[in-house]
């Protein structure tokens, strides 16, 4: 059996991912790949190779570049963020935390609160 | 350089899914350099531990590791083709389209206006029999109306063309200054109309009204009267702009947490954020 694309994986939180990690430093795709694996402590499954049309369309929109450099003796595309990306990672870290804390604020309210009715 | 085993597949299945030549051979390329790593991975003795772990799951072949070539085609497709036509083409879109949308907004605001009045003269008219007021006994009523018209000419037609531009830019995800330019090229235009309206006493006319573009070649016509409406005209589209990119990134966001769960991923961005 194949290893699964997980579908929730792949709808818009790797590019917060992606964004924060690269934000750290810049890392080609298998190494951004096992940072991804090791952060989330395998909870999030995907094929590996999903992580290569996120990084296109993050270059393509300006928020990554690209080049190609020499690492550990191979010719590999190293990516890091641009000041665009930053500011990008900036708005979608504060909205996620936003999002969060009004969720947790619900839940918490769910739990103490008395019942209407 | 060793390929990955399933790579014509993946071609074929990139070609049939319509993606352009350069986008599929830099995808083969990178997804060969990432056949390598793993190879090299399994290859290596701090590999065993890994090795073990996904033949224990199943998943010890590596191009399953890499993914499916069909899942990998539907979803590099579903990356490149989220954009619209006019994601793929902001020359079009922001460049070119502006002035067009710009005369097409003031043709579909005119016909739109003219058929609500005429709508409402119709069923006052002709199907509740009500006599419309005499309009010409007030005049400071026909001037309020000239005023009302001369506003909604100068103003509704290039601020829809500008909504039409952020909200392309906001479902496209595109860098910020395509739809800065789609906005001066509008504010641009949108500085230049020139109205003025006549009360009369003519009774078969409530007023006479001259509008038009003009553009004069005089400094003090630049600075007094073109500069300032050009000013508040892109003002009114950065901040069209900004409101967009707020909304772009709260529904990315969101639809991101409804997808995986907010604990779970709160945990992982807290992780990511101790590396």
């Amino acid at each position: 059996m194949s290893k699964p694309s997980n579908p929730d994986f792949l709808n818009g939180v790797p590019e917060l991912l992606v964004l924060q990690l690269l934000a750290r430093r810049a890392m080609y795709g298998y190494e951004l790949v096992r940072a991804i694996e090791q952060s989330s402590k395998q909870v999030l499954e995907f094929g590996e190779g999903c992580i290569y049309p996120v990084l296109h369309r993050l270059e393509t929109d300006g928020n990554l570049e690209s080049r190609r450099e020499t690492v550990g003796g191979r010719n590999r595309v190293v990516y890091r963020v641009t000041p665009s990306g930053r500011k990008r990672l900036r708005a979608r870290v504060a909205a996620w935390r936003s999002i969060v804390g009004a969720v947790d604020q619900v839940l918490q309210g769910a739990k103490h609160g008395k019942p209407a009715v | 350089m060793e390929s990955q085993p399933s790579s014509g597949e993946l071609r074929d299945e990139l070609v049939r899914r319509g993606l352009p030549r350069a986008c599929i051979e830099r995808l083969l390329a990178e997804l060969d350099d990432h056949f390598v790593d793993l190879l090299e991975e399994r290859n290596s003795p701090m590999g065993a531990a890994r090795k073990l772990q996904f033949e224990e799951s199943g998943t010890h072949d590596l191009q399953q590791r890499l993914g499916e070539p069909a899942h990998l085609a539907l979803f590099a497709a579903e990356q490149y083709h989220a954009r619209s036509f006019w994601g793929r083409h902001p020359v079009v879109t922001f460049l070119l389209a502006p002035v067009p949308l710009f005369v097409a907004s003031y043709i579909g605001f005119g016909f739109a206006l003219s058929a609500l009045i005429y709508l409402y003269m119709f069923v006052m008219e002709r199907v509740l029999h009500v006599a419309l007021p005499n309009v010409h006994a007030y005049p400071m009523l026909k001037a309020v109306l000239a005023g009302l018209l001369g506003w909604y000419i100068s103003v509704v037609p290039p601020l829809a063309a500008a909504v039409l531009l952020c909200r392309a830019y906001c479902r496209n995800s595109l860098r910020p200054w395509w739809p800065i330019l789609g906005c001066a090229i509008l504010a641009l235009v949108a500085a230049t109309p020139e109205f003025h309206y006549q009360l009369t006493d003519d009774p078969n006319k409530s007023f006479i009204m001259f509008f038009g573009h003009t553009f004069k070649n005089s400094a003090s016509w630049i600075l007094q009267s073109y500069l300032p409406r050009f000013a508040v005209a892109f003002g009114i589209g950065i901040l069209l702009i900004k409101r967009a990119q707020q909304k772009s990134t709260s529904n990315d966001v969101t639809k991101a947490g409804l997808a995986i769960g907010y604990g779970q991923m709160d945990r992982v961005v807290a992780d990511v954020n101790n590396i």
